[in-house]
């Protein structure tokens, strides 16, 4: 019989408990990170060939939207109400200076449409759904139910995560309407109401400023922000450490590096749908 | 509940194919190894009981056999095929011709008892003559196998977290026995639970076996239901405990010649004594 190797050795049991050098640990973040990038990558093409094998399973869409869609409405109008009216408080000060406060409507709905509405509804998603969705993936990683999936022949990425990630990316982009609708409604109610700011005025700048190419910016952020908020919280749901730690590290990283990837993706998309629109219409001139 | 005498299976008979073949199974964690070189054959209607430590790599082994874990070298052939080659469509028609019995059961949360029994017949790759029914004589079988397993008929309607631990394992073998397999894996399939409880697990899973000719697999602590359960009993033991060119498997033969093992490791664990241990523990 071998038994274990015991540490008699003073120095070795000092060597073994040195914490790693700050190169050890960057190298080991970095070799972390290479892999993850790598992993995800394959992630997502596990769910575009499912999406493309295999009929959508409408009994866990439909579930799913419930979750993402229905149960966020709320929260999301609720955050587009309150930034709005911010914009409002915020903006009014700026523009009585210059005595412009009339043009204040063109400011807050074009911020909406274009930054704030996409964005903090992302935000607030990923915070809701984006963190449920990577513990209850990772409860059922730690309880063994996805390995039950697997046994019974039922492929858990067709099952679990193609109709999240199907609705997110048809449900986000509607709840960032909402949250641009409550928004324009709460930064008009709280300037016409509160700072007595002309209705018709407010509505008339709007107008001449905000396009439907703003709109359509927004909602197409959107599109990248739902697939990225369900698949990087799917991934990390998926991948879970075992134990109640785990599950919790697991929904921290979802939403960590979902919110990181939101504001990566609207700077890049928004600069790409830009150089597009002037690509394709030079003087710059609205198209709809 | 009464005895089943668990000899009405031959298993010597060599006409008998293998239905699982490991060979020269490895599996590796990193830095650790777990599985070293495991090369089993297990033919149709065997049941095997697979004892050993814990840590000893018993899990890990068992769901290797259904392609749940990748081993690092080596292969599984089920049925004479290779599980590392089939494509993913494959592999989902084989597992559906296995049940999975988990050590917590793991059963779906959000899901009834009735829909968890329910659930391989309706999302099973398989087109079995059970997958193809009309929902209601499915639910018919899902009645007929809450019945089978001693579950209340009112259970069918509860939450996985209304029912107890014993209640819990037998929705597991229900819903592993529902689309009639032909292997049946069983991880510590009594681990936690009374020693009545335990012993019914016992019945239900000889009880099966025998009405519907399964082949099983059982991982356990418990020698108990490893004697009264198993035809054939493999004993694994750690490879860190083991020499580089020593087997990983100290023990493969019936029951009965299990007391007869010289092995002092065999000896050690079936009398459950600790043995040397607390001193490599340095427990004072």
């Amino acid at each position: 019989m071998v038994s274990t190797p015991e540490i008699s050795n003073p120095s070795e049991s000092v060597e073994l408990n040195k914490q790693p050098s700050l190169l050890t640990a960057v190298v080991q973040r970095l070799d972390r990170a290479t892999f993850v990038v790598g992993d995800l990558t394959l992630f997502v093409f596990q769910i575009l060939s499912w999406i493309s094998s295999r009929k959508l399973r409408r009994g866990t869409f439909i579930k799913a939207a419930y979750q993402i869609g229905v149960l966020s409405l709320p929260v999301v109008g609720l955050t587009g109400m309150f930034i709005g009216m911010v914009l409002a408080v915020q903006s009014f000060f700026q523009f009585s200076q210059i005595g412009m406060e009339s043009r204040m409507g063109a400011v807050i709905n074009l911020t909406l449409v274009r930054e704030l509405g996409p964005v903090l509804a992302a935000t607030m998603l990923a915070g809701r759904v984006g963190s449920a969705m990577a513990a209850e993936l990772g409860t059922m990683r730690v309880t063994e139910q996805i390995d039950a999936l697997n046994s019974m022949g039922v492929n858990p990425i067709h099952f679990l995560v193609v109709p999240r990630v199907f609705a997110a990316l048809l449900l986000i982009p509607i709840l960032t309407l909402m949250a641009d609708f409550m928004g324009i409604l709460g930064g008009f109610a709280y300037s016409h109401y509160i700072l007595h700011i002309d209705a018709h005025q407010y509505f008339e700048f709007s107008s001449q400023y905000v396009t439907g190419f703003d709109l359509l910016t927004g909602i197409i952020k959107s599109l990248f922000f739902g697939a990225c908020i369900a698949i990087v919280s799917c991934y990390f749901g998926f991948h879970s450490n075992r134990g109640a730690q785990g599950v919790g590290n697991a929904a921290t990283a979802a939403f960590v590096t979902s919110f990181v990837m939101i504001l990566a993706m609207d700077l890049i998309v928004g600069i790409s749908l830009d150089k597009l629109y002037y690509y394709f219409n030079p003087t710059g001139a609205s198209l709809f | 509940m009464t005895d089943v005498p668990n000899t009405m299976v031959d298993t010597n008979s060599t006409f008998s194919p293998n239905l699982v073949e490991t060979h020269e199974l490895n599996m590796r964690f990193g830095t650790k190894q777990v599985l070293r070189d495991l090369s089993v054959k297990i033919r149709h209607g065997q049941t095997v009981a697979i004892i050993g430590e814990s840590g000893c790599g018993k899990t890990v082994f068992l769901k290797t056999l259904v392609g749940l874990l990748q081993p690092t070298d080596g292969f599984v052939l089920f049925d004479q095929q290779d599980l590392a080659i089939q494509s993913e469509q494959d592999l989902a028609a084989l597992r559906s011709r296995t049940g999975f019995v988990f050590q917590n059961s793991a059963l779906f949360d959000s899901l009834t008892v009735g829909e968890n029994i329910l659930f391989p017949l309706m999302h099973a790759s398989s087109k079995s003559s059970r997958t193809q029914l009309a929902p209601a004589d499915q639910w018919q079988l899902v009645r007929q196998a809450v019945k089978e397993v001693g579950l209340p008929k009112i259970s069918l309607t509860q939450y996985p977290a209304d029912l107890s631990g014993g209640m819990r394992k037998r929705v597991g073998l229900a819903r592993a026995l529902i689309l009639q397999p032909e292997l049946v894996l069983y991880d510590e399939p009594t681990t936690g639970l009374d020693p009545i409880v335990s012993d019914i697990i016992n019945e239900l899973i000889m009880r099966s076996r025998l009405k519907h000719r399964i082949t099983s697999i059982l991982v356990t602590h418990d020698m108990k239901t490893a004697r009264k359960v198993a035809d054939r009993i493999l004993m694994l033991y750690p490879l860190e405990r083991l020499n580089e060119h020593e087997s990983q498997i100290i023990f493969d033969g019936p029951p009965s010649e299990l007391e007869h093992c010289t092995d002092p490791r065999v000896q050690q664990f079936i009398q459950g004594e600790a043995g040397n241990r607390l001193q490599e523990l340095d427990i004072i």
